[in-house]
């Protein structure tokens, strides 16, 4: 796998997993190769993130990162971006 | 929830349907079917007569499914007799057909049959074989259907009222069944199916879909990953855990009952082609709706032994 790619963080001698654990999650709920991947990625730039890809995201951050997303947040998500700004607010880190 | 199938006695469909009404039949049941309906009786599509007003289907899933294909064409109501339980085909407004060696399906309202009706005597002629794979695919639709994501409290509560009911009448060639059966279609219906579902979907064509007890049909692709998937994908999950203590539903009776339909050699056999499917199998709609998410890397859940 790209770390450089999937932005792993270390910071103060310790690494923060979160970054690789979303890039690996999104890539298996969206059927992505480790290339097709970034944290800029949108929805517009993937054909999978339909209604089938937003359930399956749902279901897997839930059981990644223990949040549970509402529908209309989980419909709301527009980038991976969207993704981080979320669970961070949730308090998970991805600095 | 979708619309309910109504259920009219075999008398009622003698004086309901609307003439000229011919019935389908599978082979193997058509000589109790002539004796059971008074009206003209053929085995073959191709020997349907154009001017059909009421079709009678007696038959399983893919004979039901073939019937409401046609009469979306041709305009005749349909009325579903299954002469084997598990797929719910009587009761679904979808359609499943194989093209180009792809497994597709149609959903339209249209494809819900007028009535569904029975006829007794139908049960006796299933083989031990055909009961089981029966059970297999209704507990697959039920079990899916009650913890799938798009599932809401109603259709939880609905599905653990049917497990209990089921568990009750036990695996066994017994009328209720056809009942359980439609019901646990008409949840999944509404809620969605899961990975068992995704890979029966994927592999129908690859192994063929034969409707003897010889072949890889629907019902025996789900009743031979019904166990290994809820094994590896569903006991172990909140959902299910949640699930079954909300509802009070026996999980050990439902483990032990999943338990008692799995097939090893069947299972065995069907490996190899799972395993070389996987990157469809992860493809499919009905698998990106599982209860819980399928991942790449989950096929060592099927390569490691299962017993």
């Amino acid at each position: 796998m790209d770390s450089k790619n999937i932005g792993t963080v270390i910071f103060g001698g310790n690494v923060n997993e979160n970054p690789s654990r979303l890039a690996d999650l999104l890539m298996d709920v969206f059927l992505l190769e480790p290339d097709e991947y970034s944290l800029d990625l949108s929805k517009a730039d993937v054909d999978t993130w339909d209604s089938l890809g937003t359930v399956a995201m749902a279901v897997g951050i839930q059981e990644e990162f223990g949040y549970h997303l509402s529908p209309e947040e989980a419909i709301g998500i527009e980038s991976v971006q969207d993704i981080i700004h979320i669970l961070t607010e949730e308090g998970v880190e991805f600095d | 929830m979708i619309d309910e199938t109504p259920f009219w006695t075999l008398e009622e469909v003698i004086q309901r349907a609307t003439d000229p009404v011919v019935v389908i039949s599978t082979e193997s049941v058509a000589d109790l079917v002539e004796s059971s309906l008074s009206f003209p009786v053929v085995t073959d599509f191709h020997l349907l007569p154009k001017d059909v007003t009421t079709l009678i289907v007696v038959g399983g899933g893919t004979m039901m499914d073939a019937a409401k294909i046609m009469s979306l064409n041709d305009g005749f109501d349909v009325i579903a007799i299954p002469s084997v339980w598990g797929s719910g085909a009587e009761v679904s407004p979808i359609s499943v057909f194989t093209e180009n060696g792809e497994k597709k399906h149609i959903m339209d309202d249209r494809l819900l049959p007028m009535a569904r009706s029975s006829i007794p005597g139908l049960v006796e002629r299933l083989s031990e074989s055909l009961v089981q794979y029966g059970c297999g695919d209704a507990w697959s639709h039920a079990v899916e259907g009650s913890v799938s994501p798009l599932g809401i409290l109603e259709s939880r509560a609905t599905g653990a009222a049917l497990m209990n009911e089921m568990l009750e009448v036990g695996l066994k060639r017994d009328e209720q069944w056809f009942d359980f059966s439609a019901r646990a279609c008409l949840l999944q219906a509404s809620t969605g199916v899961g990975l068992i579902h995704g890979i029966a979907h994927t592999l129908e064509p690859i192994l063929g879909t034969g409707q003897s007890d010889g072949g890889w049909g629907h019902a025996r692709l789900c009743s031979t990953i019904l166990w290994p998937v809820f094994d590896r994908f569903i006991r172990d999950t909140e959902k299910w855990q949640s699930f079954t203590s909300e509802h009070m539903v026996d999980e050990s009776a439902i483990s032990a009952t999943l338990h008692s339909l799995f097939n090893r050699d069947d299972y065995l056999a069907i490996r190899p082609h799972l395993i070389e499917a996987w990157k469809l199998i992860l493809r499919h709609p009905l698998t990106r709706i599982n209860c819980s998410l399928v991942r790449s890397g989950d096929i060592a859940r099927f390569t490691e032994d299962i017993v």
